[in-house]
């Protein structure tokens, strides 16, 4: 009996130690260290490390830069969610309507989602360096012929629209598999009742895909405040650092500025950040659901 | 009620304009590809007249293209084949074997679902630097694991729930060993998210940029989305070799995209409704 027991447990940890042991060492591990870092000087090369107890966490609400990313972000993210989810679930439900070109519509709204974000900054850069201005010169419109990337504003609005464009189909997916699980008898009888077609969408379509709007929501909130690769590739976050976001400001800090221990205690702090929006949101959709 | 009307004739119409719209950056970068710099910048918009394949050769020189590609896909084979191993396995026992160890790392697991990626990037160069994993294309495929490791086990869980243990327990009564009971009992029942996982893990590795920036420095070990940087610093001059190296950049995945479709698509909705 008792060799048994310690067979099964011998088996049990074959099976699991594998996941254990990469999980441990490339997540858990490395975050300990970060947590330990940043209380440090640690500055990546020096063997002589101190330790400087918060002033490093102190040092991060005195930093400009890591402020104004603050605010980019969480104007980016709003702005996103917004778009990404309007234009989405409007796309979704366009495409439900038993459209003949259905699946390839799905497949073409999708395309860009599968580019990886750096390579789309890159595709973009040539777009609104060359190819806005060239379409402005051919036709004369004043407007396009500046560089969108060299003003603050027409920056950020650029940014916040390539995002759209680049993840607005997975969320088109999302809502339409939540649309076609709406069945089409209550709509129908609905109609017969001599309900408008927005009165159908709000009462009865809206209510049972709710599921599908927290999943968006959701993914659309965490991508916002985690964008990294636009600001990197297409802007550099500029212009005047108007768009570095909170994790580019990090990676700067940490990786061109060298400022090691500051840049791991701005991404503890940014960690409290997305927990307590992650938690927020997650009590505001199921208490809605109640 | 739902009809084919005029209507959803002007609806269709307006979604396919505007699908074309949403796919014309891409065509414009295929078709610029082909140009010279000079006819890039006189007829952006115009089929190119005659095809410059020595664009494609120059930027495949430039990317070292063949193998970053390869480094590429040996990074993301690799990397899908341990995330399915290691998470069905341990999902499987902790599944099934709900003690106290279970319940700790899945503990554990949840947490670190909220910890975004660059928290551990900064961390993550020096524990790789005090294992010898820079440079290394093993050392970037077990960070994938362990990165990937929370999702994977969390969608396998709720899916081993749904195998029947009776099954297994035939299997083991006609003599096979918790081995094979798994690999050829309980593994291909759960085939469905096996799919899901492999294929959102595909499509987060290949296209990953951050890490292989930090991990992979230098030349002969880079992957293709680092390797698309050397154009970054002459972005202003080269347009064609832009143009190609963007091309050949996004085509493996838009491939992998016209192969998989149907599938793909619905495997990203699965994960994400599970997840």
């Amino acid at each position: 009996m008792k060799d048994k027991k310690v067979k099964d447990n011998i088996i049990y940890f074959i099976f699991t130690g594998g996941a254990m042991a990469v999980f441990l060492c490339f997540v858990i591990y490395p975050m300990l260290i970060g947590l330990r870092n940043s209380f440090t000087d640690y500055d990546g090369i020096s063997l002589n490390v101190n330790w400087v107890g918060l002033k490093n966490y102190i040092a991060v609400f005195q930093n400009k830069d890591f402020l104004s990313s603050i605010s980019f972000t969480v104007r980016y993210t709003i702005v996103t969610i917004i778009l990404s989810n309007v234009i989405g679930l409007a796309l979704a439900l366009a495409l439900n309507m038993k459209l003949k070109t259905q699946s390839i519509l799905r497949a073409a709204f999708f395309t860009p989602m599968m580019i990886g974000a750096v390579t789309v900054g890159f595709l973009w850069r040539f777009i609104f360096t060359n190819f806005f201005p060239y379409l402005g010169n051919l036709f004369g419109i004043e407007m396009l012929k500046n560089n969108i990337l060299t003003n603050a504003t027409s920056t950020f609005w650029g940014i916040c629209f390539i995002e759209v464009w680049h993840g607005v189909g997975y969320m088109m997916l999302i809502y339409l598999a939540g649309l076609q699980s709406v069945p089409a008898d209550v709509l129908e009888s609905a109609a017969i009742d001599g309900t408008n077609s927005w009165q159908r969408f709000r009462h009865i379509t809206l209510p049972l895909i709710r599921s599908s709007c927290t999943i968006c929501m959701f993914l659309t909130l965490v991508n916002g405040l985690k964008v990294f690769d636009l600001p990197y590739s297409l802007t550099s976050g500029g212009p005047y650092g108007s768009t570095q976001s909170i994790a580019y400001n990090i990676y700067m800090e940490a990786f061109s500025r060298s400022n090691y221990s500051l840049a791991t205690a701005e991404s503890f702090v940014f960690c409290i950040i997305v927990g307590i929006v992650a938690l927020i949101q997650t009590k505001v959709m199921n208490g809605e659901e109640d | 009620m739902k009809k084919y009307t005029y209507k959803t004739a002007i609806i269709e119409v307006l979604a396919i304009l505007l699908a074309l719209v949403f796919l014309y950056p891409i065509f414009l970068v295929f078709i610029n590809a082909f140009k010279s710099g000079s006819e890039i910048v006189m007829n952006m918009t115009a089929l190119p007249t005659k095809l410059h394949f020595d664009n494609f050769a120059a930027a495949w020189e430039k990317m070292n293209f063949g193998r970053a590609f390869l480094n590429t896909l040996f990074i993301t084979v690799a990397s899908v084949a341990g995330i399915i191993v290691l998470s069905s396995a341990a999902a499987y026992k902790m599944e099934r074997y709900n003690n106290i160890v279970s319940k700790c790392f899945s503990g554990l697991l949840v947490f670190s679902m909220v910890i975004p990626s660059q928290v551990l990037m900064i961390p993550l160069v020096q524990v790789a630097r005090q294992f010898g994993l820079i440079n290394n294309l093993w050392g970037m495929v077990f960070i994938y694991w362990g990165g990937n490791m929370a999702m994977s086990i969390f969608l396998y869980s709720g899916f081993v729930k749904t195998v029947p243990i009776e099954l297994e327990e035939a299997a083991i009564i006609d003599g096979a060993g918790p081995f094979k009971t798994f690999f050829s009992i309980v593994l291909p029942l759960l085939k469905p998210i096996t799919s899901t996982i492999a294929i959102m893990s595909t499509m987060s590795v290949f296209n990953d940029f951050m890490i292989p920036r930090l991990i992979l420095t230098r030349d002969h070990v880079v992957t293709i989305q680092v390797a698309m940087q050397k154009f970054y610093d002459s972005y202003q001059t080269d347009w064609s070799g832009v143009m190609a190296g963007l091309t050949l950049t996004m085509l493996p995945m838009l491939i992998f995209f016209l192969i998989m479709q149907r599938n793909l698509m619905d495997s990203m909705v699965t994960g994400a409704v599970k997840g």
